[in-house]
């Protein structure tokens, strides 16, 4: 069928309404992450307080924790811990990602960067929040962007190593103050990991002794 | 005869040459052309017999992002699943979700093979008093929120079957890493699917062409359907390569390599035919005596040797360029005598077959070589000029002497030419000067340049441009830990002897590594089904299973679901499985598609016998140290790396042990050929001032020398020998006369060297290196020693031998 003159009119018309709203959408989809991006920018030092809700396809019911997560950007030190007193801590020392279990009084030494670290989860993020545009494309694959119950919604898909296993990566910022309030991640198994920042102090002085958790008579082992 | 049209008559018998060319099956295998007692060789050897797959295709995918590789992967194993008249299976990297269901028999069963201490320290785990405990340490990790790899195998295994570290030998406390993912890159860029082929014969390359083919369409159709849905995810390179594609690719390039080369060859020689005679009726029938020639040594070929090797592709070029001077003998005598057939074969036939029989002795002196390929091609171009011989005495005679009435004849040239000068633009000095100079030129560019040598790391059978070879090389860049990763074979004739081997190799590969030869070995001993192990941990096993309901209460007590007790459940039911064969059979076997795949690809049984795949890392692929070090009967090394090495090793000692006797034989036929040692010293200086030749040519020029080309060595000896022979008894019969030894012996020459060395020179197309450097050495080889002996020998004749000596 050969098209009248009228409806190639029509036709040319809501092609260029589609692609002026697809770049407009994409346009406001890339300010979110920016606008969000740029509350990272002058961050020093970082203290998370927050909870996190796991839903393992092999454990029956759901775990919840609350959790503290310390990042140090000029040093490169985290602390990722969780219950309170102290379940489990993770810090990196150098090259080496120290994985403490208090009650058990024993420890892991990983190094960062082997296929058993940096895989999903907080370990993704130990290397701390990207900053610019170009620094989170590098990281994450922009799967689209949302809006719900007065947020943002990042769904992304982390790139590289830290990607396997992860189905999706969901930033949740908020609507108005583009403060990050938390990250829902699915893995491909269909379990599904979410935490909800509590409290989040920027550039709070975070003492030494935070990254350097005394181990004295923890015996090393593997996990 | 000539009645029949000459077109009709080169169809004709091009139509059977060519039938015969296509009923020659190549052997694909290229290590048969290599010595077989060299360990790399028999681990080459042994690797293919028992762990090659003949109809198993390696598909890779590189994307940019790990993400594309992943969907990538998917789209294309399930694309290649719906392929059923192709593809009988595909295997791709499982899942986590179908590791845990595919994963337990083949946990289940490296417990039942492992040592017994081992299988102990899992009994002590998992006992009444510790298993709650186990349970309790795995739901620690699992609710520690820190979720990476370990955490989510944990959550499926709580009971921990899977900590093999120490059952695998790895170094770990209690298990651990299993080593590098020998599917997936790190990064996760590059994977692997294996495909196993449907409905071919895979021993045939011809087939496997056919099949291979089917299979890139499939995959191009698939690509461009991926490019199209997923233009965002960025562009992805296919490669396919493992022994279906290796072996169409060797067979094809063979079979072109040889129709090539035949058919270059043929057309440059007519050319050259034709600018020398200006006749279009004799060279049709020359060319047909050629074609016959082929096919009958092809003929001839199939029934003494079976399957040819990649380098005898080479020989129909070679032997063409050399039956054709038998035709042009006979073409010129005819031309000159004006006698029937019986008359012309009783004037030139000796001529022509001690002729024939001096080549097919330099070709057959091959044989003396190391390198089974190198003699084969010996062999076929040895046959084929006796049967060259007398094709052209009792074929090609009778026509030829019908061309003698034609009024066309060619009149002579060169009458008007100076008797002294020859029609030689050098002078007697000129080739004084050139004797001294090219010998003191080489000397000089060796000390002070580069002295010629044998190329290190050089594999004669690699096939240039292979795109199977291409995505094996990226292959093994990619996947971590397959860098200079060399496979090892360990055989033996019982199961129980091979453990025993293992364990002797075990020994000595530890030595090498602690000598720092060795930078990593794996060995595969708990894949080895062990008959003594598997009986002695029986009621181990049997109290194991006992207890199988035990641990799945109180994993269901602990919190775990169905999914995350389901890896438990399926290790305790292949348990009982196991249990039952054992009671029917000496060992278990492995089951399920996971056990059945891994175990096969490091423990084989063939024609009952065992093998065993091992893999080493050396510190330097090149040396042959290690190879020393950790090899015997039963324990080889399919090594490229240190193959070069050997290859040089043993060619240095084929040319002292061969060539050195060889040229002092010769050099005592001359003595009593000549009977004179000024022209024994002559025909002497002139192999030495070709010898010199290719050492400016190998110094100044990208020629190289390797373990394959340097066998062409006796070849250039024996031509180089033959044509300073050919043009000494010419002078010697025309009494030093130059212009006439030139129209004579100097014309043939010049026609017999050109023509072999189009022959040699048509193989520099050939795929194969060895080949092809073989085809340019020896090229270029002829080229001097024709110049030598033509232009500067009679010279040389004349300044050594005074003019009294001439009119005696």
């Amino acid at each position: 069928m050969v098209p009248s003159p009228r409806n190639r009119l029509f036709s040319a018309l809501l092609l260029l309404v589609v692609s002026c709203l697809g770049s407009a959408t994409q346009a406001a989809d890339l300010s979110v992450v920016e606008r969000w991006l740029a509350t990272n920018s002058g961050l020093r030092t970082i203290r998370i307080d927050f909870e996190q809700t796991r839903k393992m396809r092999s454990l029956k019911v759901p775990i919840r924790q609350p959790g503290t997560l310390w990042l140090n950007y000029a040093t490169k030190q985290f602390r990722w811990q969780t219950g309170n007193p102290a379940q489990t801590i993770v810090v990196r020392r150098g090259s080496e990602l120290f994985v403490i279990r208090t009650p058990m009084k024993r420890y892991e030494r990983r190094p960062v960067g082997s296929s058993s670290v940096g895989t999903p989860g907080m370990a993704a993020l130990a290397g701390g929040f990207p900053k610019t545009l170009g620094e989170f494309q590098k990281r994450y694959r922009i799967l689209g962007i949302s809006r719900k119950d007065n947020t943002h919604r990042i769904v992304t898909q982390p790139l590289g190593e830290s990607g396997r296993g992860v189905d999706t990566f969901t930033f949740v910022i908020e609507e108005k103050r583009y403060r990050l309030l938390g990250f829902e991640m699915k893995l491909k198994d269909g379990s599904s990991v979410d935490t909800v920042f509590h409290r989040v102090l920027p550039n709070d002085p975070i003492p030494k002794s935070v990254f350097a958790p005394d181990i004295t008579g923890f015996k090393e082992t593997k996990f | 005869m000539t009645r029949l049209h000459p077109i009709l008559v080169v169809s004709v018998i091009g139509a059977i040459a060519a039938f015969c060319i296509l009923q020659v099956r190549f052997s694909a295998n290229l290590y048969e052309m290599l010595p077989s007692d060299l360990p790399e060789v028999q681990g080459m050897d042994r690797l293919n017999r028992y762990f090659s797959r003949d109809g198993q295709l390696i598909v890779t995918i590189k994307a940019d992002e790990a993400y594309v590789a992943d969907e990538a992967v998917v789209s294309l194993a399930d694309h290649l699943e719906g392929e059923t008249e192709l593809v009988s299976e595909v295997y791709r990297e499982l899942s986590l979700t179908e590791l845990v269901t595919e994963g337990g028999g083949l946990l289940a069963w490296l417990w039942l093979n492992a040592p017994p201490e081992e299988l102990a320290g899992l009994a002590e785990r998992l006992s009444g008093a510790r298993s709650r405990e186990t349970i309790e340490a795995s739901m620690a990790t699992v609710m520690s929120g820190f979720i990476d790899q370990e955490t989510i195998v944990t959550s499926y295994d709580p009971l921990g079957f899977s900590r093999l570290g120490s059952v695998l030998g790895l170094d770990s406390e209690e298990g651990g890493d299993a080593g590098p993912d020998p599917m997936t890159s790190e990064d996760g860029t590059f994977q692997l699917i294996y495909v196993e082929g449907n409905g071919v014969d895979f021993s045939s390359y011809r087939d496997a062409a056919v099949w291979l083919d089917q299979v890139k369409e499939s995959v191009a159709q698939w690509k461009e359907e991926w490019e199209t849905k997923s233009a965002e995810a960025g562009p992805i390179e296919v490669g396919l390569t493992g022994t279906p594609a290796f072996m169409a690719e060797v067979g094809m390039e063979m079979e072109w390599d040889m129709t090539i080369s035949v058919a270059l060859t043929m057309i440059l020689i007519s050319l050259l035919f034709f600018l020398m005679h200006r006749k279009t009726r004799p060279l049709s029938w020359l060319v047909s005596a050629m074609l016959a020639i082929l096919a009958i040594t092809i003929f001839l070929g199939g029934i003494f040797f079976g399957d040819l090797s990649v380098m005898s592709a080479g020989f129909a070029a070679i032997l063409m360029g050399l039956a054709v001077d038998y035709g042009i003998v006979l073409y010129r005598e005819a031309m000159d005598s004006q006698g029937d057939a019986r008359d012309l074969r009783r004037s030139v036939g000796p001529g022509i077959l001690w002729a024939a029989a001096t080549t097919a002795v330099v070709f057959l002196s091959l044989n003396l070589s190391s390198l089974p390929g190198l003699s084969e091609m010996g062999n076929l171009v040895a046959m084929g000029v006796g049967v060259g011989a007398l094709v052209m005495l009792f074929g090609f005679a009778p026509v030829a002497v019908t061309f003698a009435k034609d009024p066309g004849k060619a009149a002579d040239d060169g009458e008007g030419t100076s008797r002294k000068s020859g029609g030689s633009v050098l002078s007697g000095r000129g080739a004084a000067l050139l004797a001294l100079l090219v010998p003191v030129a080489a000397l000089l560019s060796a000390v002070f340049r580069e002295i010629p040598h044998l190329e290190a790391n050089f594999h004669p059978f690699r096939i240039r441009e292979s795109p199977s070879m291409i995505a094996w090389q990226q292959l093994q860049g990619e996947l971590r830990g397959r860098e200079n990763a060399v496979p090892t074979v360990i055989t033996a004739s019982t199961v129980d002897e091979l453990h025993e081997r293992l364990r002797d190799a075990a020994t000595r590969i530890e030595a090498a590594r602690d000598d720092g030869i060795l930078t990593q070995s794996v060995l595969p001993t708990a894949f080895i089904p062990n008959a003594a192990q598997q009986q002695g941990n029986r009621a181990v096993v049997e109290e194991l299973e006992k207890q199988g309901e035990r641990w799945l209460v109180e994993l269901g007590e602990a919190g775990f679901s169905e999914e995350g007790v389901a890896l438990t459940r399926t290790v305790v039911e292949s348990w009982r499985d196991y249990l039952g064969q054992l009671d029917r059979a000496e060992f278990a076997q492995p089951r399920g598609k996971l056990a059945e795949w891994s175990v096969d690809r490091l423990f084989a049984e063939k024609e009952g016998s065992f093998a065993a795949l091992a893999t080493v890392k050396p510190a330097d692929p090149s040396s042959r140290d290690w190879v020393a070090a950790i090899c015997d009967d039963s324990v080889v090394v399919a090594s490229l790396g240190s193959l070069g090495t050997a290859l040089n090793e043993r060619i240095g000692q084929d040319l002292l042990r061969v060539f050195l006797p060889m040229m002092g034989l010769l050099t005592l036929m001359l003595g009593i050929v000549f009977r004179s040692w000024k022209d024994m010293a002559l025909a002497l200086c002139t192999l030495l001032f070709g010898a010199g030749g290719m050492v400016l040519l190998t110094i100044w020029t990208p020629m190289t020398w390797n373990s394959f080309n340097v066998c062409g060595l006796p070849l250039l000896f024996g031509t180089g020998l033959d044509f300073s022979i050919h043009m000494i008894f010419a002078l010697r019969r025309c009494g030093g006369d130059l212009l006439q030894a030139r129209r004579g012996i100097g014309k043939a020459l010049i026609f017999c060297g050109t023509s072999s060395a189009i022959g040699f020179g048509s193989l520099a197309t050939a795929s194969a290196y060895g080949l092809a450097s073989l085809g340019i050495v020896c090229a270029a080889g002829i080229l001097v020693n024709m110049v030598t002996a033509v232009w500067l020998l009679p010279r040389w004749y004349r300044w050594i031998h005074r003019e009294s000596d001439l009119n005696n």
